[in-house]
């Protein structure tokens, strides 16, 4: 059992809560880095995409998770970020510039939309971002000379300088490294006082104003920063896949986004590349136990689908805290062995009572 | 310009009252859920589809009446949404982040009802045979007798509902709920139990809709998903929780679909409904016939 005793603000928001995190950190990253020499080129890209799908993960909980705004839209800055890193890498702008500029462009976008989204709260807003979505779809499939249209694009593998990341092998440190650093900028942005003005607006509205909090310019920052994440996901989803067409950034991608979130647990860092292992090695672990089913299951269509929303719904009903939440929990229950209490993580009832309406 | 002008007009302006009508009920489920529990249900699609499949199954496996299927496809869907609310919403809006819990448990169970659909039934496309076949001809404008009757009983089933709500103990128990539940407690409501009545009403009411559209078009397991897509621009255009606005804005979408298809083309139909919902959302998000406050 560990005691924390705070001496300052500036421990309060350290990167690391305590020293033994960063080791274990670091041994975390040594045993990804090292992790590709033993595995083969099919696991390897399961991970490039959980890869991938983490960083989408982390500009959603910035946005649903640490701001409390909920977003059934985020395909379209995915579609965004991977069509304009592919026009701009056709024209010749090197990968390097091409990435964050395809996150700045859906970072810009992301402000148009929380424009009107901050005057609409909870499930409005989750409408309005699905309808911006759409446009997103349609304007894909529609600006022709630029896109394609529904043709699709194929894109070239991300290339740094001479050196091109074109095997499964080179792009997994590519995307480690991409993840690392949006881990790092998320938890650096969550400990600044946009980020705590932003938990803030998550957990009362009111009383975030009270306290002078611009909720207008913290929404719309909320917006841009997930809509940056999300667009350099997509950058990188596109160069991976090197094919892309309008008809893969449809609404159940959202979905996707937002399950893995609340899969997660809402509300931490962990939770976000937890949650997208969890619903990326899904089809996987499918596809290893298909063969000890009966061929009646295992050969039907839609299975993945179907465990998708089955996951979903169990996890909400059963443990809306998340994969972090549970693991929190148990933590919790061996620290504090023969004193564990069942409440322990139960919000106080007359606090949210009257935030609800 | 001719008199084939007002031909097509008239063909347009009737097959868009015929398409609003259907739109309204659609949207009737969803804003009675909305104005009742307050969240949107985001497996509406499901729920439809759901109730088509169910009178699709009556109707060929079991091969009862058309009439005697739709009724109990209606009653299944009705104890369906009762046993949704009671073991799983109610639980959910009582927890601290409700909104995004509501939301995606019900994006989850939408998802997982289309796939159990599709391993049901299979992906093949079906269909639920219509009374009649012939039409009424007005010189060049021609009413489906099948679109007629949709309508007429669309006009029924909405006068109906009015009914319901305006003069029957529980019609007017849901509206007290609705709009206030601590003052509807107060006079004696058994609010839960209310809440799960409205609820499977909403479902069934729900159920219907997707038969009424199933013998209009056709059943596959992923078309839910447009038709929740256009319940709620229809309930946001209306006026959230408001029935008459529902219904207003359901002819008023399907009149501008109908405008659309003769003077541009059928792809446009989409985002053009989207831009009109975007604009709603924008000036007025309480919806053209909503009040600031959702009740009825």
């Amino acid at each position: 059992m560990r005691f924390e005793l705070k001496r300052s603000y500036w421990e309060d928001i350290r990167i690391f809560r305590y020293r033994s995190d960063f080791r274990w950190y670091m041994a975390l990253v040594f045993l990804l880095l090292v992790l590709p020499v033993f595995i083969g080129d099919y696991y390897i890209s399961q991970f490039n995409v959980v890869f991938i799908y983490s960083i989408v993960s982390v500009g959603m909980m910035l946005l649903t998770g640490f701001t409390g705004q909920l977003s059934l839209g985020h395909v379209g800055f995915f579609g965004i970020g991977s069509y304009t890193s592919a026009i701009l890498v056709s024209k010749g702008i090197p990968f390097l510039l091409a990435m964050p500029l395809a996150g700045l462009l859906a970072a810009a976008i992301g402000i148009l939309v929380a424009l009107p989204a901050v005057r609409l709260t909870g499930m409005y807003l989750a409408i309005m971002t699905i309808g911006f979505a759409f446009i997103v779809e349609e304007v894909l499939a529609r600006w022709e000379s630029l896109t394609r249209g529904n043709m699709g694009m194929v894109v070239e593998p991300p290339s740094i300088g001479p050196f091109e990341f074109d095997s499964e092998f080179s792009f997994y440190y590519l995307a480690l490294l991409i993840l690392i650093l949006s881990l790092l900028a998320a938890r650096n942005i969550l400990r600044s006082p946009t980020g705590r003005a932003m938990i803030s607006i998550r957990d009362s509205e009111v009383a975030s104003q009270a306290i002078g909090v611009n909720l207008m310019k913290f929404k719309a920052v909320a917006f841009a920063l997930s809509a940056f994440f999300t667009g350099i996901a997509g950058s990188l989803s596109a160069h991976k896949l090197s094919f892309i067409s309008p008809e893969s950034f449809n609404f159940l991608e959202s979905v996707k986004y937002l399950a893995m979130i609340i899969i997660g647990g809402l509300g931490s860092l962990h939770g976000a590349v937890l949650g997208a292992a969890f619903l990326l090695f899904l089809p996987g672990v499918i596809i290893a136990v298909k063969e000890y089913l009966p061929h009646a299951i295992a050969s039907q269509p839609g299975l993945e689908p179907l465990l998708m929303g089955l996951v979903i719904v169990l996890f909400i009903l059963f443990e809306p805290m998340g994969l972090y939440g549970r693991w929190m929990k148990v933590k919790h229950y061996f620290e504090f062995f023969p004193l564990y209490k069942k409440d322990t993580f139960k919000r106080v009832k007359s606090y949210y009572k009257a935030e609800k309406h | 310009m001719s008199e084939y002008f007002f031909i097509d007009l008239g063909n347009a302006i009737i097959s868009g009252l015929m398409l609003g009508s259907l739109y309204a009920i659609m949207a009737l489920g969803l804003t009675i859920i909305q104005g009742v529990v307050r969240i949107f249900n985001f497996c509406h699609g499901g729920m439809s589809i759901l109730g088509g499949y169910l009178a699709f199954m009556f109707l060929s496996s079991a091969g009862l009446g058309l009439i005697l299927s739709v009724i109990l496809s209606c009653v299944v869907m009705f104890i369906f949404g009762l046993v949704l609310y009671r073991f799983a919403i109610s639980f959910l809006v009582k927890k601290p982040n409700w909104e995004i819990s509501s939301v995606i448990f019900l994006l989850g169970l939408g998802i997982l009802m289309e796939n159990l659909i599709l391993q049901i039934f299979g992906p093949r496309v079906k269909e639920i045979p219509i009374l009649f076949t012939d039409a009424f001809e007005f010189g060049y404008i021609r009413i489906n007798h099948h679109d007629a009757m949709l309508m007429a009983f669309v006009v029924i089933f909405v006068l109906g509902l009015n009914l319901f709500f305006s003069r029957t103990w529980l019609g007017k128990s849901i509206r007290a709920v609705a709009q206030d539940i601590d003052g509807a407690k107060v006079v004696g409501i058994n609010s839960n139990r209310t809440l799960s009545l409205a609820f499977g009403l909403a479902a069934a009411v729900t159920g219907l809709a997707g038969i009424l559209l199933a013998t209009k078009y056709y059943l596959t397991p992923q078309i839910g998903w447009d038709w929740m897509f256009k319940g709620f621009i229809i309930v946001v255009f209306g006026g959230l929780g408001t029935i008459s606005g529902a219904i207003y804005a359901g002819l008023i979408m399907g009149l501008i679909e109908s405008l659309i298809t003769l003077y541009g083309s059928q792809p446009w139909v989409w985002p053009a409904w989207f831009v009109i919902f975007l604009f709603v959302l924008l000036i007025k998000p309480e919806g053209l016939f909503g009040r600031k406050s959702a009740s009825y």
